[in-house]
């Protein structure tokens, strides 16, 4: 049959070496293997499972798992772990001298705060109104002011006045927390009274260090009452009363950090919780003394 | 009429398949009586070992019986069955070959170093395969050619297939074919007549 397809070709010998072969039978009990085998349960599940886990997978498997969690750990560092976080802002390192002595920073716990944040935006506003209206009521009772003067800047002295209530409060309040919020607040202070007019600064200018006075004349007058607390006045009020000076006196033993807006936010709500606290002490004050005069 | 008595009496390949879907048992014997010797005789020749050879055709006709159902009388059966055994032929050098790399005597590829033999007294089929040296010579040439010419080789000068069953068994075309003969036929000249 093949013959006949065959073309001629010149290795005719090789092809009749291969033909002379003798042929190889199947092996006697060969039919009786193959029922035997035939007849064994099949085992093909079994041998592909085996075949599949076989011992020769071993080295792929394992370099699989090796790929794996090397991935997994890549992955975890590049897309899964937090940022790293910045370290807090750290207060302003204060050389210590004989005279300066840095205060206790202030407690606040986290409730206060918050708990603080919705009551102290009220009573702000409420303070800061209340003082614009004794500021008015003190530039009107003023001898030798003119009143077309005070009347006639009306929102520029209200604001005048709310800045300068800030700057009153500002010393209490900084005398507690660090020198840095102090000179922050006092650079801010500063710079509001910068941009004030040069007629309102100087009309302001008597007005503040009266209203100093006043204040350091209060805590002086609530520490001879008591013995205990004239210590704490005298260390509290005395850079109350000279803060400015306090600040120049300090400046150069400050190390300035770098601005940091969320330590500003913060120091700007406590000074505007703490104004807010003393305003509506004081009103409270000043509504129990006018009861019984309105009576 | 002794013709019809013939084919009668010898079912054609295809009808015993059809028989054996049917159910009757029979017919695989038959099958298995008519092509054990040749499928044999092939994977010997192409694996060049009789217990490997034994096994391929086993592993054949397990395939066969399990997998009867599978056969469609599109093509011969005797292409269908040579294509099972020829392809398991190639798994079991695949694994031959690997095996071969730790194994002390099978050095196939024509070197002699660390190849020894070990007396089987098990085959006789194998001791009568090899009884004369011209048979072990060729033997040896036709393990030395590549695995894709002396499949062609065996298929075309061993079991005289013709070209159309050869493409159809090995899925190449008659050309492939045809350069893998002549190319297979001048490697084991070259081979013989260095080995003589």
């Amino acid at each position: 049959m093949n013959e006949m397809n065959l073309p001629e070709l010149p290795d005719d010998s090789i092809r009749k070496a291969l033909k002379k072969l003798p042929p190889v039978n199947a092996a006697p009990d060969f039919e009786a293997r193959l029922k035997r085998r035939l007849l064994e349960p099949s085992q093909e599940g079994g041998v592909a499972w085996r075949i599949f886990f076989g011992a020769r997978r071993v080295p792929a498997f394992a370099y699989s798992l090796v790929a794996l969690v090397a991935v997994g750990y890549f992955s975890y560092y590049m897309f899964w772990r937090t940022a790293v976080t910045t370290p807090p802002a750290e207060e302003p390192h204060v050389r210590t001298t004989e005279h300066v002595v840095p205060p206790p920073p202030p407690i606040i716990t986290q409730g206060e705060e918050s708990g603080a944040k919705d009551k102290g935006d009220v009573s702000a506003r409420k303070a800061n109104e209340a003082d614009a209206k004794s500021a008015d009521q003190r530039e009107a009772n003023r001898p030798g002011q003119n009143g077309a003067a005070a009347s006639g800047t009306g929102p520029a002295q209200r604001q005048a006045s709310g800045e300068k209530g800030r700057s009153e409060a500002t010393p209490r309040v900084e005398s507690k927390p660090s020198p840095a919020r102090a000179l922050d607040e006092a650079g801010r202070a500063d710079e509001t009274m910068r941009e004030g007019s040069p007629q309102l600064q100087q009309q302001q200018a008597p007005q503040l260090k009266s209203e100093v006075k006043i204040q350091a004349q209060e805590e002086n007058k609530a520490a001879e009452t008591s013995p205990e607390l004239s210590k704490k006045v005298g260390r509290i009020a005395a850079p109350s009363a000279t803060t400015r000076a306090y600040q120049i006196q300090t400046y150069g033993m400050i190390s300035h950090p770098p601005a940091d807006s969320a330590a500003i936010r913060d120091s700007l709500r406590l000074d505007s919780l703490k104004r807010a606290e003393k305003s509506r002490l004081d009103s409270l004050k000043r509504a129990k003394v006018k009861r019984p005069g309105g009576l | 009429m002794d013709s019809r008595v013939a084919q009668r009496a010898a079912p054609t390949d295809e009808e015993l398949i059809g028989a054996f879907q049917r159910g009757d048992a029979r017919a695989f014997d038959a099958l298995v009586g008519r092509y054990k010797d040749q499928l044999t005789n092939f994977a010997f020749r192409f694996l060049g070992d009789f217990d490997e050879a034994d096994d391929v055709v086993q592993e054949t006709f397990i395939r066969v019986y399990r997998k009867g159902g599978a056969y469609r009388p599109i093509a011969r059966f005797s292409t269908w069955i040579y294509t099972i055994a020829a392809n398991l032929a190639k798994t079991h050098l695949r694994r031959l070959k690997r095996r071969s790399l730790f194994s002390l005597n099978r050095g196939r590829e024509g070197s002699d170093e660390g190849d020894y033999d070990i007396p089987d007294d098990r085959n006789p089929a194998d001791r009568q395969a090899e009884r004369s040296l011209e048979a072990a010579i060729i033997q040896k040439a036709l393990d030395s050619i590549p695995a894709k010419y002396r499949e062609v080789v065996v298929l075309s000068d061993i079991q005289d297939l013709s070209y159309e069953e050869i493409c159809d068994i090995t899925h190449l075309n008659i050309g492939t074919v045809k350069s893998r003969l002549n190319r297979g036929r001048g490697m084991l000249k070259r081979l013989l007549h260095s080995l003589r």
